[in-house]
């Protein structure tokens, strides 16, 4: 029946020459990409912009399924295939095996394309894995639904009804329909960007963007979630169509148990890099939070001797973090933690529950009496320091732990005049001794030495790092690197020796003795949310480890480095403005 | 083999489509008559299990061999091609198929059109190839709605001889508004009125239904027609207009022998 299927597919015009030509068509843009991946040299980047082939793919297949079943079913054979045991579930699952093989060609042909490059470029090993992850995600499974969709179309309704709900899926799930819940949102005030991205987020987003190395291309675990919902409740739809009595239950009811577990799933969110102009976005959310909300800044009355955290990473972090305090006994105890986490329990020493309020990025714990140790339980995610199932960005400059004393972070305030939309780098904290166990996450890779299970030292910032990373040494050198980088943005030890010299030369051109040597601190790469999104600029510095831009010019990340270490942070955008002029005029 | 129908019951909404229908079906051809509406098609869906049934139980008639009243096929295909895909839809095991297949083709004489893709078929041929699935594998249950539509009258003989050959092999069950066809091959005719059974019996005992109630009335005198009464055609003889008339009431014409269409019409309109 396979066979025949095959055949009758082959034979049927418009439903074969527009699979040709897709097939012909994603050959051709695979070409294009290596043709520009010549110049380039950046094999993330080509399996990257090769994704952008997946939204008119998924519309295409969308097209080859209706019709092709449409046509099974103006074939005037159902009803005599109805007659016979299984007769009508084999008549329509026949020729749906031929598009999910169509599916699964056109996959084949994503990934032939991202093996060969990668093979030729000599990728280094996380490529493969990830790209074969992505394809199976964008290609594969989002196919799977596209053909199984279509099918359901062509059996439910009559063409006239089913292509204009095809043409307002289509509209509705590519990034050019952005446009209606960003009018809606921005001058209405209404949200519908949820009810967008359920849809939306099936295809592969951001693909048009600057490419996190360490994150990667989207391929996160929700996507997985909303993909299998949306093909478990067309699988039970189909099932109600397709198969009778018992079966047609267990089949439902199985689809259905799928569906709950998708969904269950796909509620919980994730942690992930939104780049659209949605107001929970990467651009939007924190512009708008602190457009509206004043920050504070106060230095506290004690200080946090020791940190024991434990961080589970998933699809948001979760965090119960013990804080050793010093300092006199105070009547409220101010700490910063980005608003994005929400508290559940804050506890003293013994377990008893403390009294608290939390306002924004701040939280203030008021014991009735002395107070020596704390801990608060929290959880959530920020839109733009990821903590998600793809990867983990939480930089020791960001509070995703609590932070003593009111803190600036973002530089951008109500009524601020130029607007410099940039967290603030808080590399100024005092030090800390820290125990930090870590569960979950992706590679996560953490700036404090690991011993008997945790990570320990005494630090005044702790970063954790997660996704497509490598920690290695070169050297005297210890590096934490996105090998997927492009060439240009990768560390030899030829490169640090230069960076060295250039940090010496630097010290001593400023009048400082040269205290800095880059083997004493863990060097992480600077990742494009840092650099570019967060606005941390090509160094960020702490008392044991570093954020690099690695590959970059030597002197200039030199007079960063320096400036980190010997200058203090600044505050406000007015005054980054200023050191931004006086560095123009060479002062 | 029997094919047990008892108090077979379907609904559509409100409307009752077969309305408490038994009957056991032993080996035999049955004809289905009854007007449009009447049920025919739904029971044989029934039969089918195309339907889930409101009320009743069928027995027997498990994978019956199904001609439906629109059958087609994938136009792309040959003929062939075609009968293998619905062989192996049936179940027939892969090695038996050819020669099932060219003994159906030959039977409904469509052997010499075996390699001819389907879209390059009459729709006599597309008919005749549908009677030729519904006999593939031999089943014991033959179910025909509106067999012979589109078929010629030597293609129609064919068909009948085909079905008496299979007379005591199993159940044969016809749906059909051609009288001819159920006349001359049905050994019982089931009339089917608003879901109901309304009458069942050989095409003798049909035609008893109209006895005493056939006149041949004169054009001119069909004013004087009393009572209730049902003008089935008009005829022409000598130049004279001469009417059939159906009515349980004496009437001004000459008393006529019933047929089996007449006894139908009796059945069906109360007379």
């Amino acid at each position: 029946m396979l066979r025949t299927s095959w055949r009758l597919f082959l034979r049927t015009k418009r439903v074969f020459f527009p699979a040709l030509l897709a097939g012909v068509g994603i050959a051709g843009f695979a070409l294009y990409q290596g043709s520009l991946f010549r110049l380039h040299g950046d094999v993330l980047w080509f399996a990257g912009d090769l994704q952008q082939a997946c939204g008119p793919l998924f519309l295409l297949e969308l097209y080859l399924s209706y019709e092709f079943l449409a046509s099974v079913r103006q074939s005037g054979l159902e009803e005599t295939a109805a007659a016979i045991p299984w007769g009508k579930a084999r008549l329509y699952a026949a020729p749906w095996a031929v598009l999910l093989c169509l599916a699964a060609v056109f996959f084949l042909a994503m990934e032939a394309a991202c093996l060969l490059l990668g093979l030729l470029a000599s990728a280094p090993g996380m490529y493969f894995p990830h790209t074969l992850a992505v394809n199976a995600l964008n290609t594969l499974a989002a196919g799977a639904l596209a053909v199984t969709v279509g099918g359901l179309l062509a059996l439910c309704c009559k063409r006239l009804p089913a292509y204009a709900l095809l043409a307002l899926l289509g509209f509705w799930m590519l990034p050019v329909s952005d446009l209606v819940p960003g009018i809606l949102s921005d001058g209405y005030h209404v949200n519908i960007w949820p009810a967008k991205a359920v849809f939306s987020w099936v295809l592969p987003p951001n693909t048009t963007w600057s490419m996190d190395y360490q994150y990667g291309i989207s391929c996160e675990a929700w996507r997985w979630s909303l993909t299998g919902l949306w093909l478990c409740l067309a699988l039970v739809a189909l099932a109600g169509k397709l198969l009778r009595g018992r079966v047609r239950l267990a089949a439902a009811g199985a689809c259905l148990a799928g569906f709950a577990g998708c969904l269950a799933l796909a509620v919980q969110g994730d942690s992930l890099i939104d780049l659209t102009t949605s107001p929970t976005s990467v651009f939007r959310a924190d512009d708008a939070y602190y457009g509206q909300h004043l920050q504070r800044e106060e230095e506290p009355a004690f200080q946090i001797a020791v940190y024991d955290m434990d961080l589970a990473l998933g699809r948001e972090l979760r965090a119960a973090v013990t804080m050793d305090l010093e300092g006199p006994a105070l009547s409220a105890y101010p700490f910063t933690l980005y608003h994005g986490y929400r508290v559940t329990r804050v506890t003293d020493e013994n377990g008893a529950a403390l009294p608290f309020t939390r306002e924004g990025d701040y939280l203030t714990v008021t014991p009735a009496g002395p107070l020596s140790s704390l801990t608060v339980e929290y959880a959530g995610s920020s839109p733009m320091f990821y903590s998600g199932s793809q990867g983990t960005c939480l930089p020791g400059c960001f509070p995703y732990y609590p932070w003593a004393g009111y803190r600036k972070i973002f530089y951008g305030e109500p009524g601020d005049e130029p607007r410099l939309l940039a967290f603030i780098p808080r590399t100024d904290l005092p030090e800390s001794e820290f125990a930090v166990k870590v569960t979950g996450g992706r590679n996560v890779q953490v700036s404090l030495p690991e011993s008997d299970g945790a990570y320990r030292g005494r630090a005044n910032g702790l970063s954790l790092m997660g996704g497509l990373l490598e920690a290695r040494e070169l050297g005297p050198y210890r590096l934490v690197t996105s090998p997927l980088a492009p060439p240009g943005y990768q560390a030899t030890k030829e490169w640090l020796d230069q960076l060295q010299t250039a940090v010496t030369q630097e010290e001593e051109r400023q009048g400082l003795s040269p205290v800095i040597q880059l083997s004493d601190y863990v060097l992480l790469q600077d990742s494009e949310t840092l650099l570019n999104r967060a606005g941390y600029g090509l160094a960020t510095g702490f008392s044991d480890h570093m954020f690099l831009q690695f590959g970059w010019q030597t002197d200039s990340l030199a007079e960063e480095i320096v400036s980190q270490y010997h200058d203090p942070v600044l505050l406000s955008s007015t005054e980054v403005q200023a050191e931004l002029e006086r560095q123009a005029m060479g002062q | 083999m029997t094919l047990t129908l008892k108090d077979v019951t379907k609904r559509f909404k409100k409307r009752v489509a077969v309305d408490r229908f038994s009957m056991e079906f032993q080996p035999g051809v049955y004809g289905l008559l009854g007007p449009n509406g009447a049920g025919k098609t739904t029971l044989l869906r029934c039969i089918c299990g195309l339907y889930r049934l409101n009320g009743g139980s069928i027995q027997g008639g498990e994978s019956p061999g199904y001609l439906p009243q629109s059958f087609g096929m994938f136009r792309e295909l040959t003929l062939t091609q075609m009968m293998e895909y619905l062989a192996t839809l049936k179940g027939l095991p892969k090695g038996e198929q050819e020669e099932e297949i060219r003994r159906v083709l030959d039977l409904v004489n469509l052997s010499d059109r075996a390699g001819s893709r389907v879209k390059a078929l009459s729709g006599g041929m597309v008919r005749r190839a549908g009677i030729a699935q519904a006999l593939l594998g031999d089943p014991e249950v033959l179910l025909f709605d509106e067999p012979t539509a589109g078929l010629d009258p030597e293609e129609r003989v064919r068909f009948q001889n085909v079905v008496a050959a299979r007379r005591r092999k199993g159940v044969t069950l016809i749906s059909t508004h051609i009288v001819g066809d159920v006349e001359a091959l049905c050994g019982t005719i089931l009339i089917l009125h608003q879901g109901k059974l309304a009458a069942v019996g050989t095409a003798q005992e049909i035609a008893q239904l109209a006895q005493g109630k056939v006149y041949a009335v004169p054009g001119e005198r069909e004013s004087e027609l009393r009572g209730s009464f049902f003008v089935k055609n008009r005829s022409e003889e000598n130049g004279a207009s001469i009417l059939r008339v159906l009515s349980p009431e004496p009437q001004p014409g000459e008393p006529l022998a019933p047929t089996m269409e007449d006894g139908y019409l009796c059945a069906i309109k109360g007379l």
